[in-house]
């Protein structure tokens, strides 16, 4: 067998030069490296395939398995695949940011055009998962990763799923908890890319606020703090609703109304404001589907979104130009005071 | 969400055929698939693909044979010749054989068509990757299952796995499990042609729409007992899914599903070939004209009726194709593959019917008989 064992080891394309260990987690060790020749820089997930008791691990399988059908500019690239003895190794683009970093990063400013932008890439991103019958069921500002040249992608298939029929069951304990859609909160089992919708709608609003929107305290009150924000959904608003698993002894909040709205948000346009609308519409039947996102008028109203290379980056960049700022402004500072220093000196 | 954010009224939603841009095609999506970048081929090329494979597992048996040579005793009783490699229709037929065996293990597990469809298919990616002579079915199938079921979302723990089937143990089902995935180049995702027939059999009820139910579904579930036979034949290799799903409904009902794809492709036929119009003519279906198309003609964008029906004909040549070796003819080729694998064994054999008494003997006999029985798996 050593012969065909040698045969199968699939050579990777380049070479690749790991540089440092960045992460290490439940089932891969990361590295960030170089790519021989190139120079481009690279991530390295390295799987053992070998530390699992049941092979290869189902989150490993997702990623590659998905990673391999999605090529778009707003979607992580996988750019090899190989293997080295019994490990499986995914190289993957190397991106810097991720815009929880940046939402977090107080000293960086979002203008209304560079929240546009992020979320017109964020959308790309979804509407290629969706047409390629794609769920990624993991959506939050943590994965939608920012490369050096300002593109935003979409990043983590480990959750992702790609549903055979239209009636398959799938499991409701998907999405970090804050994103997670009405319906998977009510435990539905049939459910389609609106719950990904849901989570590009919550992450539209937390760029705009610079906060979570929903951010509920459990599981059990995430439920309870999303109906306070938009509403109890109701069999009027939502036909069905009240047959699904979860949907007992609710609480009924009125929804919002467009002034309540406009106040939550007050640098949102009224056209940001319908998209939002539309994208957390309860009944994901009535929800938004990506193409109706991207065609929405919020995106050719003004201003432009912003140009990717001109978006805020890593947030450590803004650090240091202030501190180099800061540091500037001490030395002339002190030139000054050397200068009056020597002026009283003559005197 | 009773007032004010009630979108009917605030905002008018956008229909989704309003922009002008040009949209990718789930055609041109298909093509960006890896099931068609690395699992796609032309007849011809798949025919060579099998023999390259075969050469490989050929060279294989020549270096098995090689070493035994190096024990005086097989020296002297070899006669040179004796141990043949499979042909590529060999290696073919035998892991049809083992691929049949997929679904009854697939329904144990309870697992759903489309789990078994892509063990099938993994397994069968596997053998244009490598020959049957370097890894025998045995090992590969079961393998191939637990990963196909895990690929798609089924999780079944190794040891229950292992438990339900005969002769195996953790270890055994996942010591390929990393070379398979190999194999197959990474690539998980299979488009079967179930989610397209599902597809054909909606579209259907839109163009027809006093279309006999009873007969639809009649024709729709006939169609699926077709693609489950197809699985075992080259079509995946040929053919996109929706061509097979296609085939497979008209073969099971040619006059509703000419009726339908008159109403779909026909009122907007686009004329992009030369070729004569055939228009609706059910005879010509029949006809002689088939050579020019082969799977190239999944590759012209332009869908004309006439494409249509070209493809459906070559397709549904195969589906009468589908092979199904016989228990014997899989035990013939089984005892040859097991010689070319472990060509020692046929002295052992030798001395076996001789009748002399060595401890190695009952192992070896065990091991043959195993051999010889693929229905033990």
């Amino acid at each position: 067998m050593s012969i065909v064992a040698v045969k199968l080891v699939r050579k990777p394309k380049h070479t690749y030069i790991k540089e440092k260990k960045v992460g290490e987690g439940t089932y891969a060790v990361v590295y960030l490296g170089k790519q021989e020749g190139t120079k481009r820089d690279i991530a390295i997930k390295e799987i053992k395939t070998s530390a699992f008791k049941d092979g290869l691990d189902m989150s490993a399988i997702r990623e590659m398995k998905f990673l391999q059908e999605l090529k778009h500019v707003n979607i992580i690239e996988l750019v090899d695949v190989f293997s080295t003895s019994d490990n499986l190794n995914l190289v993957l683009e190397f991106l810097p940011a991720d815009l929880e970093m940046l939402i977090k990063d107080k000293a960086v400013i979002f203008t209304p055009a560079d929240v546009k932008s992020w979320l017109l890439m964020t959308l790309r991103g979804v509407h290629h998962c969706h047409r390629n019958s794609i769920l990624h069921r993991d959506l939050k500002p943590n994965n939608l990763l920012l490369a050096p040249d300002g593109q935003l992608k979409i990043a983590d298939f480990g959750l992702a799923r790609s549903p055979n029929a239209p009636l398959d069951e799938l499991t409701s304990n998907v999405v970090t908890r804050w994103y997670r859609a009405p319906e998977l909160l009510l435990g539905t089992r049939y459910y389609t890319g609106a719950v990904d919708i849901w989570s590009v709608g919550i992450i539209f609003a937390e760029l705009m606020l610079r906060t979570p929107y929903l951010p509920g305290p459990s599981d059990a009150e995430q439920l309870d703090v999303t109906f306070r924000a938009l509403g109890t959904a109701t069999e009027d608003t939502w036909p069905g609703v009240s047959s699904l698993p979860g949907y007992n002894s609710l609480k009924i909040y009125p929804p919002p109304s467009r002034n309540e709205l406009r106040n939550r948000f007050l640098a949102a346009t009224e056209k940001a404001l319908d998209l939002l609308i539309w994208l957390t519409t309860m009944d994901p039947s009535k929800r938004f589907d990506s193409s109706e996102a991207l065609l929405s008028d919020y995106f050719t109203e003004m201003p432009r979104p912003t140009e990717c290379s001109h978006l805020p980056k890593k947030s450590g960049q803004v650090d240091e130009a202030l501190k180099r700022k800061r540091e500037d402004e001490a030395q002339e500072e002190a030139k000054k005071k050397e200068l009056q220093t020597a002026k009283r000196r003559k005197a | 969400m009773t007032k004010t954010p009630d979108p009917e009224i605030k905002v008018t939603k956008v229909p989704k055929t309003t922009s002008t841009s040009v949209r990718i095609s789930a055609d041109d999506l298909y093509r960006q698939s890896t099931q068609f970048r690395y699992w796609s081929y032309r007849k011809q090329d798949l025919d060579k693909l099998r023999v390259q494979i075969n050469d490989v597992g050929a060279e294989m048996t020549a270096q098995n044979i090689a070493n035994a040579l190096k024990s005086e005793e097989f020296k002297e009783q070899y006669v040179p010749g004796s141990i043949e490699p499979l042909t590529p229709d060999e290696e073919n037929a035998i892991v049809t054989f083992y691929a049949r065996k997929i679904p009854n293990t697939g329904q144990f597990f309870q697992m759903n068509s489309q789990i078994k469809a892509t063990g099938i298919a993994f397994f069968r990616r596997f053998y244009l990757v490598n020959s049957v002579m370097e890894f025998h079915p045995k090992l590969i199938l079961h393998t191939c299952l637990y990963l196909a079921s895990k690929s798609e979302n089924h999780f079944i723990s190794i040891n229950s796995y292992s438990k339900r089937i005969p002769k195996s143990t953790p270890e055994s089902l996942l010591r390929f499990e990393f070379d398979i995935t190999t194999a197959l180049q990474f690539s998980l995702m299979c488009h079967h042609p179930y989610k397209a027939m599902y597809g054909f059999y909606l579209d259907i009820q839109t163009y027809i729409s006093d279309v006999d139910h009873d007969r639809l579904n009649k024709c729709y579930d006939k169609g699926k007992g077709f693609i489950n036979e197809l699985l075992f034949s080259d079509t995946q290799f040929l053919f996109s899914p929706p061509h097979i799903a296609l085939s497979c409904l008209w073969e099971a009902d040619n006059e509703l599903i000419s009726r339908y794809l008159k109403r779909r492709f026909g009122g907007n036929e686009k004329k992009t070939k030369t070729t004569a119009p055939e228009n609706d003519k059910e005879d010509e279906v029949n006809g002689e004209k088939d050579e020019a198309a082969e799977s190239e003609a999944a590759k012209v964008r332009e869908v004309t009726f006439d494409d249509m029906r070209r493809i459906i004909k070559q397709c549904s040549t195969i589906i009468k194709r589908a092979l199904n070796p016989t228990i014997t003819d899989a035990r013939a080729i089984d005892k040859k593959l097991h010689y070319c694998m472990h060509p020692e064994k046929t002295l052992k054999r030798k001395r076996e019917d001789t009748g002399t008494p060595d401890p190695a003997n009952v192992k070896a006999k065990m091991e043959s008989t195993q051999a010889q029985d693929p229905n033990q798996v």
